[in-house]
Order: structure tokens, then sequence, then C-alpha cells
């Protein structure tokens, strides 16, 4: 899958119907994997030729940007190209080896200044059988974030330029643009940006001591029920909030905290238990019914963890649109992720919206003269610029992560050594991950296996959080959560980069298949 | 026997094939069976977009060059 820059006078050839060579190339390449590009600088030559012959400029810009993307032109591109003889075509090839160090360019140009870039005319490209290859023996890693950038690049670029030049670093007119989107996306009357994931549920459960409680912090007489199988970071939440986080075990089949395990908890600690703070995890929204109805009969808030889950449904309602509040990360490997950390807090409270602004700048509503202890945990601007890029892709993302799943559903489950998740009827998976349980096999085995066919997998989470030093004699638990600690041993992710296609699909359950 | 017809403007184009029966006769029966989802490809597409076409062999490079100078030369 390589990435590759076509000259203009190959598209024009091809496209006038000049030389059936190039035009072979181009329908071909149009056909395969590999990733288009052509630069803004070359935009202005193919424009003249466009109007010279009439086109319909229109029509024609939607067919080729379905397949080819503008790669932005710098001004420091432009200014070093007048170093080369050929400035024009050296500003091309600058452009175009920022974003693809290993790329090809297919010219009539033999004399191309290429900058160091693979250059062939239209007949060597036809006769590189590895540019149309089905095949592809390059690895495949769990995540290609540089290709999602690729994808999405015209609108995060113009973006990110647009945010420099107005220069509106702090809570600028992109976070409050992001905000709003979010809000209406997930359903909730606010959403209010953030600097992390972590951060958002750190600033929810202060900000419902303060509401509920009247003090900064809550006590550690005060129990917050969680999952003890997520990142440290839900469980580190709850000790910076002053509480004790109260462990329960997992249902084995989805990964996600047990409801039946919650009213035990609540049984046993009964008016100590203050909260439930479910995680969402790989993406696989918790039984949202049962957790509300616990919480409604015993009066305990409730913050969902959707760190995993943006744009995942329960029963046709988004996560983070049940609870006091809902708690997303955009860190950059998230399913909605940024270039950088970044969170949100949604919320149908106006009370509780209130105090989290007031919370995430310092801690007052005017900053010289403060009421609570705050944080200085803001979106930044740059980073919602972005997001706002993505966002508008989320629903095309998640989709193809699904898509990705099915077919590792379809393709895994007669191997009887490989268990994998079930998701519920009511439940809208978005696959943050795709994990599976690997039964009387040894693990660090498969991963080294699959490593050597060029396979990445990881392991989220190996260690529970109950057994993490940070947690001893800081939290509680209800018996041994005895389905955690055995996912711990048993979960393994495979790649779920959205944009794969079906052959690295085939080509990472032919992996797993081949491990008998 | 899989034939490869190229399309052309005119329709499609049938190559000669020199395993078909009486190849020799004026004239030959060929079953051909065209889907009716047989796509265009993305050049087709891009073609249909194009109203005129040069007729002289053309440098676009050279066109291009020329037509900046014409434009900046005043």
């Amino acid at each position: 899958m390589a990435k590759i820059l076509v000259d203009v006078n190959v598209i024009l050839d091809a496209i006038l119907n000049r030389d059936d060579i190039s035009k072979e190339v181009l329908d071909k390449l149009a056909e395969s994997q590999n990733e288009l590009f052509i630069t803004a600088s070359m935009v202005a030559t193919l424009d003249y030729f466009l109007t010279k012959y009439e086109a319909n400029k229109k029509e024609f810009k939607k067919e080729f940007f379905n397949k080819f993307k503008v790669i932005t032109t710098s001004g420091r591109n432009a200014l070093n190209a007048l170093d080369f003889e050929d400035g024009e075509d050296a500003l091309i090839a600058l452009a175009f080896k920022r974003i693809a160090e290993d790329g090809i360019i297919i010219t009539h140009d033999k004399k191309f200044p290429s900058n160091g870039l693979l250059v062939l005319t239209p007949e060597e490209a036809l006769n590189n059988h590895k540019l149309f290859s089905q095949q592809n023996n390059e690895p495949i890693p769990l995540l290609d974030l540089q290709k999602e950038y690729r994808y999405v690049m015209e609108e995060i670029d113009e973006r990110i330029l647009e945010c420099i030049a107005e220069s509106k670093y702090i809570l600028g007119p992109e976070v409050s643009e992001l905000e709003q989107k979010v809000a209406n996306y997930i359903g909730t009357k606010h959403a209010i940006g953030v600097s992390s994931g972590t951060d958002a549920l750190v600033i929810s459960l202060r900000a419902l001591a303060i509401k509920n409680k009247g003090q900064e912090y809550w006590n550690k007489e005060d129990f917050i029920i969680t999952t003890p199988f997520t990142f440290t970071a839900t469980g580190d939440a709850i000790l910076r909030a002053g509480a004790t986080p109260l462990f329960v075990d997992i249902d084995p089949a989805t990964f996600n905290i047990d409801p039946e395990q919650i009213k035990k908890a609540i049984l046993k600690y009964r008016e100590k238990v203050t909260g439930i703070l479910p995680v969402h995890l790989y993406g696989q929204p918790v039984n949202m019914d049962e957790i509300i109805k616990i919480a409604k009969e015993n009066n305990l808030f409730v913050v969902e963890d959707c760190a995993q889950s943006f744009g995942a449904k329960w029963d046709g309602k988004q996560t983070g649109s049940f609870g006091d509040t809902g708690c997303f990360s955009f860190f950059p490997s998230k399913n909605l992720g940024g270039f950088g950390d970044g969170g949100m807090i949604t919320t149908d409270d106006d009370e509780l919206a209130e105090i989290i602004r007031i919370l995430r700048k310092h801690g007052g509503k005017d900053k010289y003269n403060v009421d609570h202890i705050g944080y200085n945990a803001r979106l930044d601007t740059l980073q919602a610029a972005i997001l706002l890029a993505k966002i508008s892709h989320i629903d095309d993302f998640n989709n193809r992560r699904r898509k990705i799943a099915s077919f590792y559903d379809e393709h895994l489950k007669e191997i009887a050594w490989v268990k994998m998740s079930e998701v519920h009827k009511k439940a809208y998976h978005v696959y943050h991950q795709y994990t599976i349980n690997l039964l009387n096999k040894k693990r660090d085995e498969i991963q080294r296996r699959l490593k050597e066919k060029g396979i990445q997998t990881m392991v989220y989470y190996p260690v529970t959080l109950h057994k993490m030093k940070v947690f001893k004699n800081r939290c509680e638990c209800v018996g041994e959560p005895r389905n955690a600690i055995e996912a711990t041993q048993q979960v393994l992710s495979l790649p779920i980069e959205p944009m794969n296609g079906k052959e690295i699909c085939r080509k990472v359950v032919e992996g797993v298949r081949s491990l008998g | 026997m899989k034939v490869i017809a190229k399309r052309t403007k005119d329709g499609f184009l049938i190559p000669f094939v020199g395993e078909l029966k009486n190849i020799q006769n004026e004239e030959i029966e060929i079953e051909i069976k065209i889907s009716p989802f047989l796509k265009e490809s993305f050049t087709e597409k891009l073609h249909r977009t194009i109203k005129k076409f040069p007729k002289d062999k053309l440098n676009f490079k050279e066109e291009w060059h020329k037509h900046l100078e014409e434009k900046y030369s005043g």
C-alpha cells in the first residue's frame, strides 16, 4: 500500500484519452489500496487545462477528489523549492515528501526533482506488480494514526492554519463550537471541554462533591463503585477526588462491570456507597438500564467513563447521556482522537455544568478571586480545531471499525481457543478495541508469533487496578474479582485501524488461524 | 474462454481470438454477456466531464509555461 503522487501530465494524458498506458495506470491506481495525492501547488496547472478543455469542474472535482487527497504546500516548501533548478516541480516533491518519506511519484518527466523519492514513468508503474498486488507484506500496526491523518488532511490542515492565524489559543471559538457539536451529537444540554479524559473524571467527581455534599472533596468513607478491569485513570480519578474506589467484578462475556456485583456491593457497604462509575470498555456500552435503575433505587450518582465509547449507544441512546455526567477522552488513539490530550464532560445538569466550568478554569468565575480548589484543565483551542475536522467523520470511522469487527467475528468464531466477547442486543459497540480471550494458550507466545507475522497486538489490561501499588490500602473489593483477574491473563487486542481494508483484515485473520 | 473487450467510443472492441472455431469465416458468432452493473472506470468518469479535446500532440508543461509567460509578460 504505497503513497503515490501522480503528475498533472499523466492525469491529463489519461483523462483526455491521449495515452492508453496513463489511462490504465490511473484506473488501476484508483481501484487499488494505494493512497493517491496531488499537491495544492499542482491545482493551478490542472485548473488551467480544465478551463481550456471546458471541463465541468464541479463534476470533475467530485470524481477526482473522491480518490485523490490534496497535500498542503507550505511557505517553507516554497522557499526551499527556490534552491532547485526546477522550483515548480521541486515544490511538489518537497510538499509530498513531508507526508510520504517513502512516497512514489508517477510522471512522464524522468528528470523530475524528486528530492530522493522514487520516480516512475506510467509504464514502469504498470509493470511494478507490487503497486497493484493484493498481498500486503508490510507490518500491520494496531492503529495507523498517520494514515488517519492523511484521510482527513485537507480539513485538519485548514482548521489548524485558521486557528493559528486567529491566535485565540485559550478557550477560543473552536472550543465552544466543538462543545456545541458534541452536546448535539451526544444529546445532552451541556458539553464542556477539558484537558483530558482523566481530568474529565476528576472534575466530574469533584463537581459532584461540591454539589451533593457541599465540600471540595469526597471523604475516604465515601465509596464509588467501579470496575477493576480498566485503565488506571478510572480508579485514580476516584482517589484524586478524595473518595475510595470500591471494585466489583466484571461480566466475563462483555468485560464490563457486572450489575449483579454492584447490587452485592451496595448490600454490603450500604450508605457508604455514594456513586457508580461504569466504564464502557473497548467501546461496548455497559447495561445502562440496570445501572440507572440501581442508581435511582439507591440514590447514587452515575459518572460514565466514556473514554473509549464516543459514538457508542445503549438502546439507541448515546453513552454519556445516561449519567449525571459523561466523561470522554480525545487521546490520539481514541475513536475521536486529537493530536495530544483532550477531553469532554457531557451533562444535562445546569448546576453541575457551571461548577465544572469553574473547576476547569482555576476554580473561580473570576480567576483572580476564586471560590474552589480548581485546575488548569481547559481543552486547548488547537485540539478543538483538529477535533472539529475529525468529528464529521466519526460515524464513518465507527462504521469502519464495526465492519472490521464483524469480519473478525465471522472468521475467528470457529477457532476453539479464541473466545469472543458477547455484544448485548441493545448495545451499539464502536470497537475502540477488538479484544479476544485466549483459552488454554500462552498469550506471550501468541503475541510473539503474531509479531513475527507482522501483526501487532496489545494487552489491555495486564493488571487489575486493585492489585496495583497505588490502590493498596486505598481501595475496597467485594471479594476477589476473579473474572477481571482472568481477563488480565487472557485478553488480546487485534489491529482495528478503521482505514484498514479487507486484505489487511484477512491477513490478521489468517495469522491468528495459522497458530493452530 | 475469457475474452477481454475494451470500451471504445463506438462500443466494446472484441479482440481477435485465434482459438475460436470457424475463424476463417466472414462472420462468426460470439455470445457476449455484459453485466448490467458494469461500471465506468475512474478515467472514463473524468473524461465524461470534459467537452473539448486537444487535436495535436501537446507537451502540457510547455503549454502551461507558455500560458504563464503570456499571462505575466503583460
